[in-house]
């Protein structure tokens, strides 16, 4: 299987042509090296391989400046690379050297896309990926499973041939509107039993990534991907304590902004942390991984994996789904337990020792 | 004695120039330096895996009281290895009195409790009977089973600490070392704030 690829060094400038395969053929080096960021498959809105579409990677502007942009201003992305998919429908796109990236990335994270659009119809995904420095230079660390982000396209109904209405300029995003405050889930905890407090905090500095939604010029909304986005508040307050017996998720807000496609559809993503605290009753999940902690004792999870809440952006009432929130806590966000009584503590993917993603306190 | 490469020798900015004019004593050394450098295993790669969120602890365990501290577990995913050594990292007034590898066959592990193990109605999944002393004890394959590693944490005046625990083990002729990530602290003490 031959993929079509062309590979691109970092181009930190402001994306505002447009570029066909034939251009992009003679401006960029063929194949050659560079870390392979992401492949995938593009798919035809019925489901067939399509080839000759071209799919570029482009960085999104650090979180001030999408916060900043006004109704009809277009987005400064940086086209980091591009690649035509092959018969078989695949693409990979490479990247020499993402260091002129640095400008784009907030706290080391650059929030990247792939994007198609065309006649054939439009799709896009999102990933981040935190800068590194290695002893070759900045690089982008895997992803999470590993290697480079896997993103399939199914494409949506929209697009339109390049060049077909002049000065457009296709695959730019303007930014539309704002879809306001969305309340978004960043943490949760659940007790059985009265004999257990916990209190959790989520600080300046804490990253989430939430769910990216697109839709094509017809059709719904589709999740499509993650946006990393720095929230927390500059006070330490944290949310409500929670005690006794409670199934609770935390909620903060984050801001949803809408963005139209050139040549293709429609893109939401969050564009800024708006803060509030909201404790939320949620249903208790099930948890076997057990440890008794006696009476007396303090068990802060600090720095966490966490967990994926499916539905945890509620952005349900603007475009008829929710989307996913993911909040990895750092060392801005912690939750912390304190045991008045003799109690077990179960993680739902492991003991509070391991990665137990979510906890819930029990009758020890 | 915690087993680390020398850091001096590690340093190729230190290396003396009489290495780069005599080739053969430099290869020499040099071959030498890499067997030191390479000696300390690499933290959490071994068959025992390792790591996990991070973490804090604190429990009070009273005036001259001791902590059976039992929030970790591991599992072999290799052939049976052999402990060398279970030790505190970075220490502070925290010894370890006695340290034990327990086998456990459900999900619920030994737990936090004061005073000297066994605690009074274990959890069936702990196998307390099978126990082994950890420096020493040879692990087998998981084959469905976790290793619970139970200490008995001694605080040396009001409050003991350590960074999180060591357990250096080898398996197939290899040095690991396991490093968990759940930092402790033992009061001397009615409770934690």
């Amino acid at each position: 299987m031959r993929i079509g690829l062309i590979i691109a060094s970092v181009i930190p400038v402001l994306w505002l042509v447009s570029v066909t395969p034939s251009a992009m053929a003679a401006t960029s080096p063929p194949a050659a090296g560079g870390a392979l960021v992401v492949q995938g498959t593009v798919l035809g809105t019925a489901g067939q391989a399509v080839a000759g579409q071209q799919v570029n990677l482009i960085a999104w502007p650090q979180q001030q400046v999408t916060a900043a942009l006004q109704p009809g201003q277009a987005v400064p992305t940086t086209l980091v690379g591009s690649a035509v998919t092959s018969a078989s429908g695949s693409y990979a796109i490479r990247v020499a050297s993402p260091g002129g990236l640095a400008a784009s990335a907030t706290d080391g994270i650059v929030n990247l896309e792939v994007i198609t659009t065309g006649t054939a119809g439009f799709s896009a995904s999102s990933f981040h990926r935190q800068l590194v420095t290695t002893a070759a230079g900045p690089a982008f660390a895997a992803s999470p499973a590993g290697g480079a982000q896997t993103a399939d396209l199914r494409l949506l109904p929209g697009g339109q041939p390049v060049g077909a209405t002049p000065g457009v300029q296709c695959g730019i995003l303007h930014f539309v509107r704002s879809f306001g405050d969305r309340q978004t889930t960043v943490g949760g905890v659940w007790s059985h039993v009265p004999g257990v407090a916990v209190r959790f905090t989520y600080s300046v500095g804490q990253h989430s990534s939430l769910g990216v939604g697109v839709r094509g010029i017809a059709g719904g909304w589709s999740a499509s991907g993650s946006y990393s986005i720095e929230g927390g508040a500059s006070s330490s307050t944290g949310f409500p304590r929670v005690s006794g017996v409670e199934g609770t998720h935390f909620r903060t807000n984050f801001v949803y902004g809408l963005y139209n496609v050139e040549c293709g559809g429609q893109q939401t993503q969050p564009t800024s942390y708006a803060g509030g605290t909201r404790n939320v009753h949620a249903a208790t999940p099930s948890a076997t991984h057990c440890v008794l902690f006696r009476a007396g004792s303090t068990f802060t999870l600090n720095r966490s994996s966490a967990y994926t809440y499916g539905g945890g952006v509620e952005m349900s009432g603007p475009i008829g789904i929710d989307l996913s929130a993911h909040t990895g806590y750092n060392t801005s966000a912690a939750l912390a337990f304190t045991f008045t009584q003799s109690r077990d503590l179960c993680g739902t993917n492991a003991n509070p020792g391991g990665v137990p993603k979510r906890l819930v306190a029990g009758l020890g | 004695m915690e087993r680390t490469p020398t850091p001096v020798a590690c340093r190729s900015g230190l290396l003396p120039d009489s290495v780069r004019r005599l080739p053969r004593w430099g290869l020499a050394c040099g071959l030498a330096l890499l067997a030191a450098c390479s000696s300390a295993p690499a933290v959490n790669t071994g068959p025992f895996g390792g790591g996990g969120d991070s973490s804090s602890l604190c429990v009070p365990v009273g005036r001259g009281g001791v902590l059976s501290y039992g929030l970790n577990a591991f599992t072999n995913t290799g052939g049976t290895a052999r402990i060398e050594r279970v030790a505190l990292t970075d220490p502070h007034d925290l010894r370890i009195v006695a340290a034990y590898v327990v086998p456990v066959t459900g999900n619920t592990l030994y737990g936090v409790l004061s005073g000297y193990p066994p605690a009074r109605g274990l959890p069936a999944d702990v196998q307390w009977d099978r126990r082994q002393r950890a420096n020493g004890a040879a692990i087998p394959h998981s084959r469905g089973i976790q290793y619970n590693l139970v200490l008995v944490l001694k605080p040396a005046g009001t409050k003991g600490t350590a960074r999180s625990v060591d357990v250096f083990y080898r398996a197939a002729g290899q040095d690991y070392h396991l490093q968990t990530t759940t930092r402790i602290e033992v009061l001397a003490g009615p409770a934690c704030a």
